[in-house]
């Protein structure tokens, strides 16, 4: 009998063979996890809080209704920005950084796609988010560009 | 195709299928994700939006205004604090609110009494994480301020301090 069936035991053993082998090499993974060699999966939950700042657009809003006018009263007549915003716009823009140390926002106004604020354009770091304001004044189109940079980006 | 050749071959299938099997049960039963920041900015985000729309104090936040720290945050804003029932000594006190409004002069903040929310024993513990976070054992807060606009041209920073626990479920 043990004769006639040689191909069958044959067959048989190396199925068990190769299950021993597959149990093993899907229990090294688990055992990797087990042992913590993986860290944490946190990346991908960073950059989807990073992809929008509805508080920052929300305090953006708030700000320019307060200022509309002040900003642009002689912003549009003499080409060029008033600052006299409440608060002023250096340390309105820095509380809309999440993390002072990595975030920075800056603000650009266009009056018909021209720049009249800044003058001169400072180097910045790489834009990660960025809310447009438009409004209509005289006919004219008046954007406010705010923008937020990461010094460092997240991981 | 010579014998030595398959071998080579089925070693490298052998290879593909073990990586995919490593990445699978990563993926799956890897360390939790540790999603409290998130539920942070969620919460912050949501009484943000009960506060203020459009750049104005929404009803709800004038309400907040006129009574002050005795005002109901949670009806208020339709939250409740409700937590999964994870762990039987959670309790529903995994969750801490502060909303703080501060009237804006010039440059000078003038702040109001803050209406607070959840367990405020969780405020203690916030940022240790910073300083160990290998084990984040401790609550995740997130603090936003924004400014808006209240009735009699009065314009108001609000300051939003949200902070979630629940600790043996992310860490």
């Amino acid at each position: 009998m043990y004769n006639s069936k040689k191909a069958q035991i044959s067959d048989t053993m190396s199925w068990i063979v190769a299950t021993v082998i597959i149990v093993l090499i899907l229990s090294i993974p688990i055992l990797l996890v087990e042992i913590g060699i993986f860290g944490k999966k946190s990346f991908y939950l960073n950059r989807l809080q990073d992809s929008n700042d509805l508080i920052a657009t929300k305090s953006i809003s708030g700000y320019l209704l307060k200022n509309y006018d002040a900003i642009l009263k002689k912003g549009l007549e003499n080409k060029k920005l008033s600052l006299g915003t409440e608060p002023p716009l250096d340390s309105f823009l820095s509380t809309l950084s999440r993390d002072k140390n990595i975030e920075t926002w800056n603000l650009i106004v266009e009056v018909d796609e021209k720049r009249i604020y800044p003058e001169t354009l400072l180097s910045f770091p790489s834009i990660f988010f960025h809310t447009y304001f438009y409004f209509n004044e005289d006919n004219k189109m008046v954007t406010f560009k705010f923008f937020m940079g990461q010094k460092i980006l997240r991981k | 195709m010579t014998d030595k050749t398959i071998s080579v071959y089925w070693f490298f299938i052998l290879f593909i299928v073990a990586s995919a099997i490593v990445f699978l049960v990563y993926t799956i039963y890897g360390a939790p994700l540790d999603i409290r920041g998130a539920e942070g900015v969620f919460l912050n985000e949501k009484i943000a939006s009960c506060v203020s729309q459009g750049g104005k104090i929404t009803s709800a936040g004038k309400k907040f205004i006129s009574e002050g720290e005795s005002s109901n945050l949670l009806g208020l804003c339709h939250l409740n604090f409700k937590v999964e029932p994870f762990k039987e000594s959670w309790n529903n006190d995994q969750l801490f609110v502060s909303v703080v409004f501060s009237t804006v002069e010039g440059s000078v903040l003038t702040p109001g009494l803050p209406i607070l929310a959840g367990n405020a024993n969780l405020k203690s513990n916030c940022n240790i994480n910073v300083l160990d976070s290998k084990t984040n054992q401790f609550p995740v807060c997130i603090n936003r301020t924004m400014l808006s606009n209240g009735e009699d041209g009065k314009y108001y920073s609000i300051q939003i301090f949200t902070c979630v626990r629940k600790t043996e479920k992310n860490v």
